[in-house]
């Protein structure tokens, strides 16, 4: 699992597949999430623009994309349960999923342990 | 930064800190889900203490009061308060304001924490032009006190053990009750909907610093559940109380804003701001402050804008016929509401109808349809 700096999480699931997310610190920081503006399956994104907003009860939080692709999965989940991301943010409320279309981008990333130094130091 | 005088306690309850009004305050400690649903099903706790007072004495404290806000501030003897904006002559709000007429001479002002400094001065001023030959003076009290609010459906059961000596009176009364060895002051008042009541304890000894953290925990152990400033919010937005600096403002009139209630023509005294507001009534108002009922789940933030149509016909901003004001997800009602200002040119119009009025919010770069309606959501 790697991190970026503006919390997000990407996980390898297939090849060339990475199931993305917000970290378990992003959710505790946005508290309770009503809604999540999931995007379109088929939508290409680049790395650190904004990818989709979530909104929770106390504001609305944009999203960022942590490498560049297309999009190729959402979890359907969220659109009656958004909460799902309170409860699991690092697992069953994962968010998406992206094709990457660079490789090498991940080595852009943090890995876990450089994450939790990142928080620590923040 | 500073702190409230319960800010370790806060930390202890796991109180997520966030700075407001220059002061370091819970947002939340649990879950603001939880906590607001606390208050409207139980009773919770709220450190308000960066809420600022100003203490106003004088022989003629009430009549110069009654000349600064625009709502009628009755005698002492009838131990009420009152809740109303302070206006400045142009007919914006300086504040908001409760006022609590402790003596024929003596008046507590309960002021905005943002607003506090600009407060003082704006009375100071007043006085020293108006009232100069008199004794009435002005002085700014908030690091006194620690303001505590216990509100909730079941607050008056809590307030039995509590506060024994307490008896629930009418809306905006208040008295002194015994706490732990001293009278503190306390008043029907909040900012939830809900019954309950908010307490002023002088902190200005140890023994008042104590006693003030000793309310909030023994509240919490009789039940109530100690709430954040988020669930505040959301509180206030279900009952379309206003928020100073978005629904109202310096450059928003009480009338604009649906508080017309809390304006006094008729009271004896000359209030600041009243020319401005009756040419405003005569002239008719440009905008209006109506509750908005969204589709879906999106939350309309303050900011947002308005629309007659959906996409297609209005992309240019200058088409925008209103304003989200406030705004936040209901929990009570699980869904998006939101306080907002319409052109009433558009309501008068054809195009807004007759029936139930339909107006379109531009939310992450769509349409949503929302529904007018009144300010107040329960």
């Amino acid at each position: 699992m790697f991190f970026t700096k503006s919390h997000e999480w990407i996980e390898l699931d297939a090849d060339k597949t990475y199931t993305m997310g917000i970290s378990d610190h992003a959710q505790s920081e946005l508290s309770d999430v009503v809604f999540v503006d999931l995007p379109e399956i088929g939508k290409s994104i680049q790395r650190e623009e904004q990818l989709l907003a979530i909104d929770s009860v106390k504001a609305a939080s944009d999203i960022f994309a942590p490498v560049s692709g297309e999009v190729v999965a959402v979890n359907e989940k969220l659109r009656d349960e958004p909460e799902l991301i309170n409860a699991s943010a690092e697992k069953e409320g994962w968010i998406l999923k992206i094709k990457i279309s660079d490789s090498n981008e991940i080595e852009k990333l943090l890995s876990k342990e450089e994450y939790k130094k990142f928080l620590a130091e923040s | 930064m500073k702190t409230t005088a319960l800010y370790e306690l806060h930390k202890k309850f796991s109180g997520k800190m966030v700075t407001f009004a220059g002061y370091e305050m819970p947002l939340q400690y649990s879950s603001l889900l939880k906590e607001h649903a606390a208050v409207r099903e139980a009773v919770g706790i709220f450190d308000v203490s960066h809420m600022g007072e100003l203490l106003i004495r004088g022989k003629q404290a009430i009549s110069a009061v009654n000349k600064l806000i625009s709502n009628r501030l009755k005698e002492a003897s009838l131990g009420l308060g009152v809740y109303s904006p302070m206006l400045y002559e142009h007919g914006g709000c300086v504040d908001d304001i409760i006022a609590f007429p402790l003596a024929d001479d003596e008046v507590l002002l309960v002021v905005n924490a943002a607003n506090e400094e600009k407060d003082f001065n704006w009375v100071k001023t007043f006085l020293a032009k108006n009232f100069g030959d008199t004794d009435l003076r002005v002085s700014n009290e908030s690091d006194k006190y620690a303001l505590l609010a216990l509100q909730g459906k079941h607050a008056d059961e809590l307030l039995g053990q509590l506060l024994p000596e307490y008896r629930p009176g009418p809306p905006f009364s208040f008295g002194h009750v015994m706490f732990a060895g001293a009278n503190i002051f306390v008043s029907r008042t909040g900012y939830t909907g809900e019954a309950g009541i908010e307490a002023l304890i002088d902190i200005s000894g140890d023994e008042g610093k104590e006693r003030a953290n000793l309310f909030f925990k023994q509240a919490i152990k009789m039940g109530a559940l100690p709430c954040g400033l988020g669930a505040r919010n959301t509180l206030r937005l279900e009952k379309g109380y206003m928020l100073y600096g978005q629904d109202i403002s310096e450059k928003i009139t009480p009338l604009e804003a649906g508080l017309r209630w809390t304006v006094k023509f008729k009271k004896q005294e000359n209030f600041i701001g009243k020319e401005a507001l009756l040419k405003q009534l005569e002239t008719g108002l440009q905008r209006k402050l109506f509750g908005l009922r969204l589709q879906g789940k999106v939350p309309a933030r303050e900011g947002a804008l308005l629309y007659k149509h959906d996409a297609a016909q209005s992309e240019d901003e200058s088409e925008s016929i209103g304003m989200v004001s406030s705004g936040s997800w209901s929990p009570s009602l699980k869904a998006p509401i939101a306080m907002a200002f319409l052109n009433t040119e558009f309501l008068a119009s054809e195009e807004a109808g007759k029936e139930a009025i339909k107006v379109y919010a531009k939310l992450h770069n769509k349409f949503v349809a929302a529904e007018i309606g009144p300010s107040s959501f329960l």
